[in-house]
């Protein structure tokens, strides 16, 4: 009771104008100093949030050919930059991602078997680290401007899922989900590359890594994917 | 695949290449020396501008006014790709060039800097929606404020002054009715569109017909602006959407352009923020425009500028040039009151000196291109005040453009009284150059233990039944260097609408109070 009663002391001489009768119009504190922001778009540090839409440019391996053309990609991460000079900056970001390839059910299919379904698709979960340089042009204020980020990256796939679905000769359809498979490789890495205007960025990237463990004899799954990234805050 | 990666990446590095890293750049050149010969100053500068010179005891010219020499420009325009402008007063020139050229150049022994500078988008402190407010009461209200009747009544309509309007366009404007007393009586002098170095400004956007019909248009058988009777050099100097840097240039050289030709005052509805500077830039030396538009003042012309329009927003601050010292920077006010209206961008500048100067009407009733319509902006503020001038030059001929930037300060709602939202508030004719009566409508009082003050409002003062925004108070924490601190704005509702805990205050800080028209101010013991 009696710290309450301290702090309310506290608060009372702390509190410089009284509320009495007021009606505020307009209130403004002056930043009476020169302190100059540290962070922002164009300053030394800035962070922002991201989200990414992409697609499969090749089409996969022959045996593991993909349906395009198809929204492949989603992720959402978030992104530091640390301005080294005007026009360059380095950084990295850290995503969550989710690739979903629709599998082409054709002669010669070899991903993850033979088999042929009336639909087939592979789901990967991964959380990403990349890193990047910046290369920046243009003189401007506080804002990204226009950007070239040329780095790498480096997944962790936490989830994978294979869908099927057949209809069956009697007109119905069976859908099976299989998880906790053992072909796929936990670690991926590889190249990317982003062009952007402000908060408007194409990216690339290039999956140097195999996705599937060699001794499977796998084909690969479509190792570039490319889309438009909205840089959100 | 490793393949297809490397051309992906080829490509859009080209993409870049061809849209970015040209590698021709835009650069300024700065020389360092200019020659006095073969410069007749009667010949180059127009009749009017002669007279403003001698009128304000500045010297026919000076150096500034010297051309850039020739050979320099010649130089610089055999070893780039394009000699785009240049500037007197800068003594620059504005080139493309390759990066081996733009070493060549710096190599010249008469060039004193280059810098380089590229596109970017730019804000212009400009135009917002259309709102619904009363028309007939913005109208009125616009330039009523500022004491038009007594205007009137004095027969000052902006006569003999000439004023600049530098904008995006004035499309419409040629036809537009708001306009015709100006063409039936030859008030449009001279007209030069800086974007394309042609004669047509009838284009590129109505902001500038909008702007222009604040100073002395004339809208459903009503005067929209005070200066209807002033002559006017209209030049466009802003590209639209895409704005690149080279708007600065073109801005400098209307400026030189305005000079030349006689003008008196120059408006500028524009203003430049984020997407070139930082707010620390905001500085009053580090812009071109900036230096341009101080460079005009010495000139002799007044040089108004909006403050802008980011009050609400991420910059909040006052752009470029209106961060100049010698630019009266016009804050925006909402029609019904004395306050600041939301968007109206707030100052100090980056080195704390007082921004914006004075305010007017941030809401007014336009003419655009297709007719009228009721637009928001500080854009509009700085065009009523451009008028007000005007009128007062008009009668006050003899002061210098300083002096009559002063006197503009002086004669504000507020003054002595100013804060970083309004400056010293909306100019009124009546209080130009007059010294205002002692007013006695309040008392700042101590109470006996010496931690309190409390602002106490005499009874006749007092409207216990006013309007929202009408019975308006407003009070400032002040640095004895005259740097506020803090302000504030309340709308009355009792007799004693403030009391403030002396302790929360730095000793030797001032108290500074004001309403209705008195400033009385208490400081921190």
């Amino acid at each position: 009771m009696k710290m309450k009663f301290h702090k309310t002391l506290v608060l009372w001489a702390l509190l410089p104008l009284s509320l009495q009768a007021q009606q505020v119009m307009l209130s403004e504190d002056v930043a009476v100093d020169s302190t100059i922001a540290k962070r922002g778009p164009n300053r030394k540090h800035y962070t922002h949030s991201f989200m990414s839409f992409g697609a499969a440019v090749d089409a996969g391996s022959a045996g593991a050919k993909v349906m395009q053309p198809r929204i492949d990609y989603f992720n959402f991460g978030v992104r530091y930059k640390r301005r080294l000079a005007e026009h360059f900056a380095v950084g990295f970001d850290m995503t969550y991602g989710l690739e979903d390839y629709r599998l082409k059910q054709e002669a010669g299919k070899k991903l993850p078997d033979s088999l042929l379904n009336s639909r087939e698709r592979m789901i990967f979960n991964n959380f990403t680290t990349g890193l990047y340089m910046r290369f920046n042009f243009g003189k401007r204020g506080n804002q990204l401007g226009k950007y070239l980020d040329l780095g790498g990256y480096g997944n962790v796939v936490f989830g994978h899922t294979h869908f099927l679905k057949n209809k069956l000769a009697d007109g119905s359809t069976v859908r099976a989900r299989i998880t906790g498979l053992n072909y796929y490789q936990l670690l991926n890495y590889g190249l990317s590359a982003r062009i952007g205007l402000k908060k408007l960025v194409l990216f690339g990237q290039y999956r140097v890594s195999n996705m599937f463990y060699g001794d499977k004899n796998l084909p690969e799954l479509p190792r570039i994917l490319a889309g438009v990234q909205f840089v959100l805050s | 695949m490793q393949h297809k990666f490397i051309i992906f990446l080829i490509v859009i590095t080209t993409i870049i290449h061809q849209k970015s890293f040209a590698q021709i750049q835009k650069c300024r050149v700065y020389f360092n020396h200019k020659s006095t010969k073969n410069f007749d100053a009667k010949s180059y500068f127009d009749a009017k501008a002669i007279e403003r010179r001698m009128r304000q005891n500045l010297p026919l010219y000076d150096w500034y006014d010297l051309p850039v020499d020739a050979e320099y420009l010649q130089a610089v325009e055999a070893n780039s790709q394009r000699l785009m402008m240049h500037s007197r007063w800068l003594n620059a020139a504005v080139i493309l060039a390759s990066p081996e050229q733009i070493e060549k150049i710096r190599s010249f022994s008469f060039v004193d800097e280059v810098e380089i500078t590229a596109p970017q988008t730019v804000s212009i402190a400009g135009t917002l929606d259309s709102t619904d407010s009363d028309v007939n009461e913005v109208l009125a209200s616009q330039i009523s404020r500022m004491g038009s009747a007594s205007m009137e009544a004095k027969q000052l309509n902006g006569k003999g002054i000439r004023v600049a309007i530098f904008d995006v366009g004035f499309s419409g404007a040629e036809n537009h009715k708001a306009f015709e007393h100006l063409r039936t009586n030859g008030r449009i002098l001279k007209t030069w569109d800086f974007v394309k170095n042609e004669e047509d400004v009838y284009k590129g956007g109505w902001h500038g017909t909008a702007v222009w019909s604040c100073i002395g248009g004339r809208i459903n058988n009503q005067w929209s602006g005070l200066a209807w009777d002033a002559e006017f050099l209209l030049a466009r100097t802003e590209i639209g959407k895409r704005e690149p840097f080279s708007e600065e240039e073109n801005w400098v050289a209307a400026a030189e352009w305005a000079d030349k030709n006689g003008a008196d005052i120059i408006n500028s509805s524009l203003g430049y923020t984020e997407a070139r500077y930082f707010p620390e830039q905001m500085d009053g030396r580090k812009t071109f425009i900036t230096r341009g538009a101080n460079l005009a003042a010495k000139k002799g012309m007044l040089v108004i500028n909006a403050a802008g329009n980011e009050g609400d927003g991420n910059w909040k601050i006052i752009g470029a040039p209106a961060d100049a010292d010698s630019v009266l920077s016009v804050g925006g006010v909402e029609p019904c009151c004395d306050y600041k209206i939301s968007f109206s961008s707030y100052g100090p500048t980056a080195d704390k000196r007082l921004k914006p100067n004075v305010a007017a009407q941030g809401r007014a009733l336009c003419a655009v291109a297709n007719g009228t319509n009721t637009v928001d902006g500080t854009s509009f503020a700085s065009p009523l005040m451009a008028g007000f001038a005007a009128c007062m030059w008009q009668a006050y001929r003899d002061l210098k453009n300083m002096e009559m930037f002063k006197a503009l300060e002086q004669s504000g709602h507020l003054y002595p009284y100013y804060d970083y939202a309004h400056g010293y508030g909306v100019p009124h004719a009546d209080r130009f150059k007059k010294d205002q009566p002692e007013a006695n409508h309040f008392v700042i009082e101590q109470d006996p233990s010496g931690l309190e003050l409390s602002v106490k409002i005499n009874e006749e003062s007092f409207d216990p039944a006013a309007e929202e925004g009408k019975q308006l108070l407003y009070y400032a924490i002040v640095r004895p260097s005259g740097l506020i601190e803090s302000y504030y704005v309340l709308h009355v509702t009792e007799r004693i609408p403030l009391r403030i805990n002396v302790n929360a205050y730095s000793k030797g800080n001032i108290f500074r109070v004001h309403y209705k028209g008195q400033t009385s101010e208490s400081e921190f013991k």
